[in-house]
């Protein structure tokens, strides 16, 4: 059976920030530094582990700082990877998910057309 | 002293020299006969302050409409705005004439903000007089004008509770102080509906958003041009507009990819205009639908002017305005100007209230 981990983004901050460090704070780079990449590495070990991001709870999201989380993970770990182990919870906002999705389609496309 | 012992030769520098002399006195004649008719009709109090003028700001003197306002006057308050960034850029004292401001909004006080801190910056004398119409002068206190005037590094985390009207900057460059954010949030929540309870969703990102647009685009190095937001209650509609500003290089600079070199510049205008019937603004209407792919760094990124599009179409924000370069949109309302004067920076208004989404906040 599945586990899954669940990861509430308010935890890291009711506020997430920009893209990168330099721009301000609770970026998605320290995001991913500090809460995703050691789920990522549980993951890599334990086939049967997913995660959920639930993006409830926070003033709101800049498209940067989704597009870094998703997308970047998607880039790194594969698309598959993010739709197959990744489930993201939006109750409040639930058009996120299709921002994120989009995001996640570019770099299937973009590596469409890179190979 | 060398002799000139050619005849012709000596005669020819002596025409020379009695060229450029009488030049001189013309013009030293014509800037006695400006004084003269300036001083015309004026007290002695009134010859001595402009005396003074001219003597500590070079007589650099840059009168502003009587219409301030970068939505109700765009054309004359942008040339008066670029004057005073001309004088900015070539580093000359400047005197700022106020008395026959008739009206005024937050958008013009934060523009003429932003643009004379950064003389206080780097040191250039400036100095102005008040508005001689109370409203306006009223409304020049109110936004906080002259005290964010006053200090060295502005932070976004010198925000007042419950205040009305505010202007906030960032000196460092960064987005804004999540803290502050969550002041924010609060205020907007009361002006609105008058509770504590709500949260616009489009609050936070929109001012991520363009805050993170001013660190990477805005100047030619990244986070190298400060960013200024207005913030502005009004009680009576139940509403809270939101003015930001920065005087980097614009946006259709930054797409159309400038150097600062202004042999380049109008050189590659002038191209852009030969091979594309539409005008400037449609440059931001393209950037709001994500086309100009060309001008983004990376495939995954520029998705945040677009995102404001989508929050305008989904009624999360209203009144989105820009304000850049020599374009002039008008998002909601779908009206485009074109500017004669450049406007080198980017100028960005929305607002909101209770017909935009919102959601309960749990704290």
């Amino acid at each position: 059976m599945d586990r899954v981990i669940t990861i509430l983004v308010k935890d890291f901050s009711k506020t997430p920030g920009p893209r990168r460090k330099v721009e301000g704070d609770f970026s998605a780079e320290l995001f991913v530094e500090k809460v995703l990449n050691p789920k990522l590495q549980e993951m890599d070990v334990a086939p049967n582990l997913q995660i959920s991001i639930d993006l409830d709870g926070t003033l709101g999201y800049g498209t940067s700082f989704l597009e870094e989380v998703f997308g970047g993970t998607a880039r790194k770990k594969g698309v598959s990877f993010v739709r197959d182990r990744i489930k993201i919870i939006s109750k409040e906002e639930p058009w996120l998910i299709d921002e994120i999705k989009s995001y996640v389609d570019d770099v299937e496309k973009h590596n469409k057309e890179n190979n | 002293m060398r002799k000139i012992k050619d005849k012709e030769l000596y005669l020819r520098l002596q025409r020379r020299k009695e060229r450029r002399n009488t030049k001189k006195r013309l013009k030293r004649k014509r800037q006695q006969k400006h004084i003269r008719r300036s001083l015309q009709g004026k007290d002695t109090s009134e010859r001595k302050e402009w005396i003074n003028i001219e003597k500590k700001y070079g007589g650099n003197r840059i009168r502003a409409p009587k219409i301030l306002s970068l939505l109700r006057n765009t054309e004359k308050t942008v040339q008066f705005l670029q004057r005073i960034n001309l004088s900015w850029k070539e580093r000359r004292p400047v005197f700022v004439i106020l008395t026959d401001v008739e009206e005024i909004d937050y958008s013009a006080t934060t523009a003429l903000l932003s643009l004379m801190h950064r003389f206080r910056v780097i040191n250039i004398k400036f100095n102005g007089n008040f508005p001689q119409n109370q409203e306006t002068r009223k409304i020049l206190h109110e936004s906080q004008f002259f005290e964010k005037l006053g200090s060295n590094y502005p932070s976004s985390k010198d925000y007042t509770v419950k205040r009305d009207n505010q202007i906030i900057g960032e000196a460092g460059t960064q987005t804004i102080d999540p803290n502050t954010e969550l002041e924010i949030r609060k205020d907007v929540s009361q002006t609105i509906t008058g509770s504590l309870k709500y949260v616009f969703p489009t609050l936070h990102p929109t001012l991520i958003e363009v805050m993170q647009n001013t660190y990477e685009h805005a100047g030619k190095d990244e986070g190298t041009v400060h960013w200024w937001l207005s913030i502005n209650h009004n009680k009576d509609n139940r509403s809270v507009t939101f003015h930001f500003i920065d005087f980097g290089r614009g946006i259709i600079d930054s797409v159309l990819n400038k150097e600062n070199d202004r042999i380049t510049k109008k050189f590659k205008e002038i191209a852009w205009s030969l091979f594309n019937s539409g005008k400037f603004s449609d440059i931001i209407i393209g950037l709001l639908n994500d086309e100009h792919k060309e001008a983004k760094t990376a495939y995954y990124r520029g998705k945040g002017i677009p995102s404001l599009k989508k929050a305008l179409d989904h009624k999360r924000i209203k009144c989105l305005s820009i304000i850049t370069n020599k374009a002039v949109v008008n998002i909601e309302k779908n009206e485009i100007n074109t500017l004669k004067t450049d406007f080198t920076g980017t100028y960005i208004t929305w607002l909101l209230n209770n017909d935009c989404e919102k959601k309960i906040w749990t704290e």
